[in-house]
């Protein structure tokens, strides 16, 4: 595992294995990260488009219908733009969503402001007042697999920045 | 005729909860109670609440009143609770939120049910369950990205087990829809991308559910309910201050002895 993502991915898919209700959902995004699950598990993924909102909506009703969706962005995208749906539809409702805050790998250096948190700005800020939810920000890949290891036994909303 | 009796009384009712919580919304509860009397008497839902239960999202969270009172039917809560419809700290709130149970999903801010029900309609199709999942909303939430975002969704992942229902009374929060941002064509528009799509008179029992027991293979369906707000107590339908006015002691007189 060479970094975070990897081991998110790692992790993820050895949940998939035995948990067929575990469900990964991207807004568009994880080129490359993400061939090997969804050849393995198409019933597991979901694309919904550059549609964060409703992709947060959506992973809520799938959570309380059952399902354990992993909602996977860059962290600007997976807090932010769809802030409001994060707190009304997954934490306020408890619903059994993961949300992966991805943060920029050294190629995201020239994305600017759009996909990189920018000076202090940190997202735990906004989420720390939401109820229901833990977050984790583990600082290595075997800590990240761990991570996603546990939080997968607390059927509760959880975010975890990669 | 059974549904007809049905409605009325549920008017009634919803009617006497509103005006002894001294509350507002009763036009947009009266809109959309002849829709509501014939699903829940068509889905699939008991008191018991069964994992393969039909799922009712509220989008349009502003009915409460009318989603309690039928919940209340069903048996899934209590009848006597509805006496305590927004008073005091009743759980019961003017926007139905799910720690009342059999409330799916909190549908108050606008936007927000109709992505939840498309998550839920997924669940089920992807575990090859035979739930069906339906979404009231209204005419003013067609203008959330969200609508459109669950449009191009729903289609493209043939959630034919997901019913849309848009309450289309014509008036959204500062007027009328036309007004404010117009709809004029909506079901040509959906219909293009790939839903079945039925308008139809949103009081008239037969066609509700001719509309709502429609399953095409592959495509979700959007049912365009033409409705008038204030529906039953003539001196309230079609005027958006019953949105937000209280009802008063003559009001609610007048309203039960001309009910409709």
């Amino acid at each position: 595992m060479k970094n975070n993502r990897e081991a998110f991915f790692k992790a993820l898919t050895d949940l998939a294995e035995k948990d067929e209700r575990v469900m990964l959902i991207v807004p568009d995004v994880g080129f490359s990260y993400l061939d090997d699950f969804v050849k393995r598990f198409p019933k597991q993924f979901i694309n919904v488009g550059v549609t964060e909102q409703s992709g947060m909506g959506m992973a809520s009703g799938l959570a309380l219908a059952g399902w354990k969706p992993y909602f996977y962005t860059m962290v600007n995208f997976a807090v932010m733009r769809c802030y409001e749906q994060l707190r009304n539809d997954a934490c306020f409702h408890d619903a059994n969503v993961k949300i992966i805050g991805v943060r920029g790998s050294v190629h995201y250096r020239f994305l600017g402001l759009s996909h990189n948190l920018q000076g202090k700005e940190h997202e735990n800020k906004l989420l720390k007042q939401l109820p229901n939810i833990s977050t984790h920000y583990p600082r290595n890949p075997k800590r990240t697999y761990q991570t996603i290891l546990d939080t997968y036994a607390v059927s509760k909303p959880a975010y975890i920045r990669l | 005729m059974k549904y007809a009796k049905e409605a009325r009384k549920a008017r009634r009712k919803v009617l006497e909860m509103i005006y002894r919580a001294q509350t507002s919304h009763i036009g947009s509860n009266l809109s959309c109670i002849d829709i509501m009397t014939v699903l829940f008497d068509k889905m699939k839902l008991d008191r018991r609440l069964r994992p393969d239960r039909d799922r009712f999202v509220l989008s349009k969270g502003w009915a409460a009143a009318s989603l309690y009172y039928f919940l209340a039917e069903k048996g899934v809560i209590p009848k006597k609770d509805l006496k305590t419809y927004c008073l005091g700290d009743s759980k019961y709130i003017g926007l139905a939120e799910p720690y009342v149970r059999g409330v799916e999903a909190a549908g108050g801010s606008m936007g927000h049910g109709l992505p939840m029900a498309v998550g839920m309609a997924l669940a089920a199709k992807r575990s090859g369950e035979t739930w069906h999942t339906y979404c009231l909303m209204s005419d003013g939430e067609v203008a959330c990205g969200t609508t459109w975002e669950c449009l191009l969704i729903a289609a493209q992942h043939k959630l034919d087990n997901l019913t849309v229902i848009v309450d289309m009374n014509g008036f959204q929060a500062l007027g009328r829809t036309e007004d404010i941002l117009n709809l004029d064509g909506l079901g040509q528009t959906i219909r293009t991308r790939g839903w079945v799509v039925r308008e139809i008179d949103g009081h008239d029992h037969a066609e509700i559910e001719k509309a709502i027991s429609m399953t095409p293979k592959g495509r979700p369906v959007c049912i365009l309910a033409n409705t008038i707000k204030g529906k039953g107590v003539p001196e309230m339908e079609g005027k958006i201050e019953w949105h937000y006015r209280n009802i008063q002691k003559e009001v609610y007189k007048r309203a039960l002895k001309n009910i409709l």
